[in-house]
C-alpha cells in the first residue's frame, strides 16, 4: 500500500453562493491547500475572506462549486447529502465558536449524539461519552445541561462531541472566539493533546498570536490562499 | 425515546392542545366504532334467532290481492320431504300499544312477545341458550320464557309472574336473547296469545254484525245459514280469525338445519308456494348487514372528518417545532445525522402525538360510554347494550392515531430533512 493520502487536499477549490437578486458571491476562488495527517494548521484572514466557507466545504457540511476537495483521500464533490452526513459522522469533527450544544440534552447526551446516529447501543454510548468527558476534564459535569455550564466547559463538551465518532480531522472555527484568554488557553491545550494523539487540526482564528504557535499558518484573502 | 418525550414536553401547552384535538377526533371514532361493533355483534348474535328457520309470510300478488296462507298451501309445505315442523307464530308488542303515552311507539324499539307452538318452542328457539328453568312444553297455557335482560330490567324470576299485554303469565324459564330489535323478549304459547289478540277484534265484529242484523231482520234462509255457522258469535269469531290469518307468520324448520339445508328448504318452499313470501336466514342477515354497512359508511365519513382535524393540528405543531429547532437540526446534521434520521425524529414525535391522542380518546370515549349508556338504554327501554368496545376497536383506534400522526408528521419532517446545516449554523 502506498503512503496514506494526506488529511486534506484542495486544488482550485471554488465555492460560489447565490446572492440576493440573482447575483453571485464567490466565497472561495480557487483554494490550493494540502494538510498532512497529524498536522495542525491555523487559518487566518480578514472577515469575509472565506474561512468558515472553507471549513464547511472541507467538513462536507457544504458542497464545493468547482475544483477538487479531498478529505482522507475521499473526493467530496460527488458525495450526496447522505454520504456527506456519513462522512461527518465518522471522519471529521466540528468545533464552533458558538459551541452549538443542544440545550435539552445533558453534556453526556450531547457528546453521545454522533454515536446515536451511528447506531451505537445506549450503554456503549454512555461508556464512550463518559470517557470522552473525562478526557476533556468534565467527568463531574456529565449530567449538566449546557445552560448550567460556563463557556469554556461548553466548548470542552463540544470538543468531546467532535471526537466521539472517531474523527481523524478536526475542524475548529474560532473555537476560542467567545472565551476569555485563560479559558481559551485551556481549550487550545486540549486541542494540542488531540493533535498529539494523531488527529489533524484545521483551526480558524483571528488571534495572530495563537496562530503563530501552530505548525503552519495559512492566510486567506478574498477566497484565495495568500502566498 | 426519552429525548423524544423531552422534545414534546418543551412546549407543554401546545402539545397538550394538539393531543386534545387528536383525542377529540379519536373519541368520535371510539363512540361511533363502539356503536358499529354493537351492530355488527347484533348481526352475529341474531343468528341464534334466525338460523335454521325459514319464515313464511303472506304477500300481495301482482293483482293486488293478498290470498293469505291457505290450508292447501300449508299442506303442500308439510308435504315437502325436508320439512320437520311447520308452526304458526305471532309477534306482538309485549306491553301493547299506548299511542297516547308514546306517540312514537312505532319508531322506537320496544320489547316484543312471541307466540309459539309450545311443544316446538325448544326446537324453534333452542339457538338461544336457556340460562334457567325450562322452555315451553305441550300443555303450557299462561306460561312464559323470558329474556334474561327483560327479567333483570323488570325484576322477574322463574316461578314468578310476568305481565304480558295486560295478562299475567308465569315465568318458567330465562334465555339469553341477543339484543337485536327483532328478537322477542318473551316467548309464550301461541294459542292463548292469539286468543287474547283476536278476542277484542271478534267482539267488535260481533257487535257490528249484531247491529247490522238488528237493523235488518234476516229472512228464514239466512237465519238457518247463520245457525249452521254456530250462531252470530261464532260467525264473528271465525271472520276475525280469517282476517288474522292474513297476517299470520309460519315458521318452517328443516330436517337439516345447517345453513346449506336451510337454504335448500327455502328454495323448495319458493317453488312450492310461490304466493307466499319466503324469508330465510340469509335474507335477514343480508338485510341487517346492509343496514350495518350503511351505518359504517356514515360513521367512517364523520370519523375521518373529525380525526383529520387532529391530523392538521399535528402538522401545525410539528411545522412549528421544525422552525423552532432549525439550529438543533443543523447541529444534529453537522455531527452526522442523515436527512432520513432527522426526518424520522420528527415523524416519531408526530406519531407519539397521534398515539397519545388516540389513547386519551379511547380512555375518554370508554368513560363517556360507561356514563351515558345506562341513561340511553333507559330511554330506549329495550336491549341491554348499545355500545360494544372490542379489543379490535381499541387496537385499531390507537394504531390509527399512530398512523395519522406519522402521516401528519411527514410534511414537517421533510422540511426538517431539507434544513441546510451550513446555513442554519451561521445564524446567531
Ligand atoms: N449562504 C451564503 N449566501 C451568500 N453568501 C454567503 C453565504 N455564506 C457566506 N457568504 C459570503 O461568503 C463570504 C465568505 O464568508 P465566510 O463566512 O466564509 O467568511 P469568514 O472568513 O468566515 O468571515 P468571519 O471571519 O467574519 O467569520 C462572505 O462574503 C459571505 O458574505
Ligand atoms: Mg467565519
Amino acid at each position: 500500500m502506498s503512503s496514506p493520502a494526506p488529511a486534506i487536499e484542495c486544488v482550485g477549490l471554488e465555492k460560489t453562493y447565490a446572492g440576493p437578486g440573482g447575483g453571485q458571491v464567490a466565497a472561495l476562488r480557487g483554494v490550493d491547500l494540502a494538510v498532512a495527517r497529524g498536522e495542525a494548521v491555523a487559518i487566518t484572514g480578514p472577515s469575509g475572506c472565506g474561512k468558515t466557507t472553507l471549513l464547511n466545504v472541507l467538513g462536507a457540511l457544504d458542497r464545493p462549486t468547482a475544483g477538487v476537495a479531498r478529505v482522507l483521500g475521499q473526493d467530496l464533490a460527488p458525495l450526496d447529502t447522505r454520504a456527506r452526513a456519513l462522512l461527518r459522522r465518522t471522519a471529521v469533527g466540528f468545533v464552533f465558536q458558538q459551541f452549538h450544544l443542544i440545550p435539552t440534552l445533558t453534556a453526556e447526551e450531547n457528546v453521545a449524539l454522533p454515536l446515536r446516529y451511528a447506531g451505537v447501543a445506549p450503554a456503549e454510548r454512555r461508556r464512550r461519552a463518559t470517557d470522552l468527558l473525562a478526557r476533556v476534564g468534565l467527568a463531574a459535569r456529565a449530567d449538566h445541561h449546557p445552560t448550567s455550564l460556563s463557556g469554556g466547559e461548553q466548548q470542552r463538551v463540544a470538543l468531546a462531541r467532535a471526537l466521539a465518532g472517531g474523527a481523524q480531522v478536526l475542524l475548529a472555527d474560532e473555537p476560542t472566539g467567545n472565551l476569555d484568554r485563560a479559558t481559551a488557553g485551556e481549550i487550545v491545550a486540549l486541542l494540542r493533546e488531540v493533535v498529539a494523539g494523531g488527529v489533524t487540526l484545521v483551526l480558524v482564528t483571528h488571534d495572530l498570536d495563537l496562530a503563530g504557535t501552530f505548525d503552519r499558518q495559512v492566510k486567506l484573502r478574498d477566497g484565495r490562499v495568500e502566498a | 425515546m426519552t429525548g423524544l418525550v423531552r422534545d414534546l414536553l418543551r412546549q407543554r401547552l401546545r402539545a397538550a392542545l394538539t393531543v386534545s384535538g387528536v383525542a377529540l377526533g379519536m373519541l368520535t371514532l371510539v363512540v361511533l366504532g363502539a356503536l358499529g361493533e354493537h351492530f355488527r355483534a347484533l348481526v352475529d348474535e341474531s343468528k341464534a334467532y334466525t338460523r335454521g328457520v325459514v319464515r313464511l309470510f303472506t304477500k300481495t300478488n301482482p293483482d293486488g290481492i293478498n290470498p293469505g296462507i291457505t290450508d292447501e298451501a300449508l299442506d303442500a309445505v308439510r308435504g315437502l320431504p325436508g320439512v320437520a315442523v311447520v308452526a304458526p307464530t305471532l309477534v306482538l308488542y309485549l306491553d301493547g300499544f299506548d299511542l297516547e303515552a308514546d306517540p312514537l311507539s312505532f319508531a322506537t324499539p320496544r320489547p316484543l312477545v312471541e307466540g309459539l307452538a309450545p311443544d316446538h318452542a325448544a326446537t324453534l328457539r333452542g339457538g338461544m341458550p336457556l340460562v334457567e328453568g325450562r322452555w315451553l312444553r305441550a300443555g303450557d297455557e299462561r306460561h312464559a320464557v323470558v329474556a334474561r335482560w327483560l327479567a333483570q330490567r323488570r325484576g322477574l324470576g322463574v316461578g314468578g309472574p310476568v305481565t304480558i299485554r295486560h295478562v299475567t303469565y308465569e315465568v318458567v324459564g330465562l334465555y339469553d336473547a341477543p339484543d337485536a330489535p327483532m328478537v322477542p323478549a318473551a316467548v309464550v304459547p301461541y294459542g292463548p296469545l292469539n286468543h287474547d289478540f283476536i278476542t277484542p277484534g271478534a267482539e267488535r265484529a260481533r257487535r257490528a254484525l249484531g247491529e247490522l242484523f238488528g237493523a235488518h231482520p234476516l229472512g228464514p234462509m239466512a237465519q238457518a245459514a247463520l245457525a249452521q255457522e254456530g250462531g252470530l258469535e261464532e260467525a264473528a269469531r271465525r271472520f276475525v280469525e280469517q282476517q288474522e290469518a292474513l297476517f299470520r307468520v309460519y315458521e318452517v324448520i328443516p330436517r337439516d338445519r345447517s345453513a346449506e339445508g336451510t337454504r335448500r328448504l327455502a328454495e323448495d318452499l319458493r317453488a312450492t308456494v310461490p304466493d307466499l313470501a319466503v324469508i330465510d336466514p340469509d335474507r335477514i342477515e343480508q338485510q341487517m348487514e346492509r343496514a350495518v354497512a350503511l351505518f359504517l359508511v356514515v360513521a367512517l365519513i364523520v370519523t375521518v372528518i373529525s380525526t383529520v382535524v387532529g391530523g392538521l393540528l399535528i402538522v401545525n405543531t410539528m411545522a412549528m417545532a421544525v422552525l423552532e429547532r432549525r439550529r438543533e437540526i443543523g447541529i444534529k446534521s453537522a455531527v452526522g445525522a442523515t436527512p432520513g434520521q432527522v426526518a424520522l425524529e420528527f415523524v416519531a414525535e408526530a406519531g407519539v402525538l397521534g398515539l397519545t391522542g388516540a389513547v386519551l380518546g379511547v380512555l375518554v370515549g370508554v368513560a363517556a360510554i360507561r356514563l351515558a349508556e345506562p341513561a340511553l338504554l333507559a330511554q330506549l327501554e329495550s336491549g341491554s347494550r348499545l355500545f360494544l368496545v372490542t379489543p379490535r376497536l381499541v387496537v385499531l383506534t390507537v394504531a390509527y392515531g399512530g398512523v395519522l400522526g406519522v402521516l401528519a408528521g411527514g410534511i414537517p419532517a421533510l422540511r426538517a430533512a431539507r434544513v441546510d446545516p451550513a446555513i442554519v449554523l451561521r445564524e446567531l
